[in-house]
């Protein structure tokens, strides 16, 4: 079942990524740039707003795009993560 | 920056947008792609896929390597096969929290044919006081 282990992959990759980043990412907002905990998390709050523009169309892209949905997903998301100030100043 | 967390919103409203177009519809990719009798064991070992770890291999150390679901007599252990190259017996009557698992250890590395069950105890010293240094990778 190739599709089934890559999608494992997939998900293992994905997620081992999205918790890594947002650890650095709390630190950096929080020990770099002097944000409190509070206005951090409502920075983050902007990642959830806009997953959940897309979540209820998701599906139907899929099933009428098929896979390239799932690789137009990880496309936004690497350049958008990558999207701050480079390199990131220790003090903001 | 200087205190204003508006240059950073922009790229995790659309980080947001890429994650709802690639973890939905990888739901539905995933299980389609396994026969519907084992889709209840498919799905647990795909939301245990976001949450593995695996341990860091380390050959001075006897012990479990690392802890999954069991992946029943349909899957092969894909994910591991993929990583070491190596397919463990599973554990059947191991279970924790109710989840049956597999335990690889470290010289099934070495010898494929060694029962994990026998050899691997959920008791060892590394799993019950896990210390940062060898939890993670």
């Amino acid at each position: 079942m190739p599709a089934f282990a890559a999608g494992l992959g997939v998900q293992l990759a994905f997620f081992g990524g999205m918790q890594g980043f947002f650890l650095a990412f709390a630190l950096w907002l929080q020990a770099g740039q002097h944000f409190s905990p509070l206005k951090a998390g409502l920075t983050a709050v902007a990642f959830s707003v806009g997953s959940f523009v897309l979540a209820p169309v998701a599906v139907p892209l899929a099933q009428r795009h098929g896979r390239r949905i799932l690789a137009a997903g990880a496309l936004l998301m690497v350049p958008a993560s990558a999207a701050r100030p480079w390199p990131p100043r220790t003090s903001g | 920056m200087n205190g204003s967390p508006w240059p950073v919103v922009p790229g995790l409203v659309v980080a947001g947008m890429g994650l709802s177009l690639l973890v939905i519809p990888l739901v539905n990719v995933v299980l389609a792609a396994v026969p519907a009798e084992v889709a209840g064991g498919a799905s647990g070992l795909f939301s245990r896929a976001g949450s593995l770890r695996l341990r860091r291999f380390d050959r001075r150390r006897k012990g479990v390597r690392v802890v999954t679901i069991d992946i029943g007599d349909y899957l092969p252990v894909i994910p591991f096969k993929a990583l070491r190259g190596v397919v463990p017996e599973p554990a059947r009557d191991l279970a924790i929290n109710g989840n049956p698992i597999v335990v690889i250890e470290h010289d099934q590395f070495a010898e494929p044919n060694v029962p994990a069950i026998e050899q691997a105890s959920w008791e060892t010293p590394s799993i019950r006081q896990p210390s940062p240094a060898n939890t993670y990778v």
